[in-house]
């Protein structure tokens, strides 16, 4: 039987959280977002963008200007590798000899 | 001890979209009421373009509704059965059978009476259960968080 994988992009406290809003959303704001997560708009960004790369989540921007907002949404992809991720924290915690390898 | 840590801040983040949605304001179960007690009464108006403007108004209400909802708290719950918390699963069941039941009722109204009285119907139905339904889903709503 194989390892339990962690997903490395997944796992950071900060984007597992904004994947864990995501995957439950059909699309979520930048502003509920950082609010919800805690933190700075220039960390979610980057956060987001490093999950953007790794073709998690699609970022959508309305009209630039006064009122415009920045919309994320989770993939396919993102979704199946959340819920390997999550699946492996689970089985992990199952087996807790596995954490100290 | 950290990934426990970790599946509790997993569940925690899920439930986000929920509770946001759970702060919806109720006067949206009347401002709902009042649109199709509209769309119903217009059935009883001749000719046939009208009550069918009425529909195309409701369905625009409607969606404009929603789009207002979710700009305004900034995101929007999955209603992918799979990926909703079991007990909010439910809810969801509750709110498709009230509704499918609301429906046969307001149809066998208006069958029964007339569009307006069956518009009536609907439209106090809608107002009164909406907002019953709507307290219904904020407790359950909070009751998960406080179980974190």
């Amino acid at each position: 039987m194989s390892e339990p994988e962690l997903d490395p992009v997944i796992h950071a406290p900060k984007r597992l959280k904004a994947m864990a809003i995501l995957v439950a959303s059909d699309s979520a704001e930048f502003r509920f977002l950082r609010e919800s997560i805690g933190i700075r708009d220039a960390d979610l960004s980057k956060q987001m963008s490093t999950l953007e790369e790794a073709g998690y989540i699609t970022i959508r921007k309305t009209k630039p200007g006064r009122g415009s907002s920045t919309w994320y949404k989770v993939t396919k992809k993102g979704r199946s590798a959340f819920t390997r991720h999550s699946d492996a924290l689970r089985e992990l915690l199952s087996e807790p000899n596995k954490l100290q390898t | 001890m950290e990934s426990t840590h970790e599946l509790d801040e997993i569940r925690k983040a899920q439930l986000a979209p929920y509770e946001a949605s759970a702060t919806d304001p109720l006067w949206i179960w009347p401002l709902i009421g009042v649109l199709a007690f509209a769309q119903f009464a217009a059935w009883e108006i001749e000719p046939i373009a009208i009550p069918i403007a009425m529909l195309v108004l409701y369905c625009l209400g409607l969606g404009a509704l929603v789009g207002f909802m979710t700009k305004r708290r900034g995101v929007q719950p999955t209603m992918r059965i799979n990926e909703m918390p079991a007990p909010l699963r439910r809810e969801l069941f509750i709110f498709w059978a009230l509704s499918t039941l609301g429906s046969g009722a307001v149809v066998l109204v208006a069958m029964t009476t007339n569009f307006v009285f069956a518009g009536l119907v609907a439209g106090v139905g809608i107002a009164t259960l909406g907002a019953w339904y709507h307290r219904r889903y904020r407790d359950r709503v909070g009751e998960l968080v406080a179980e974190l």
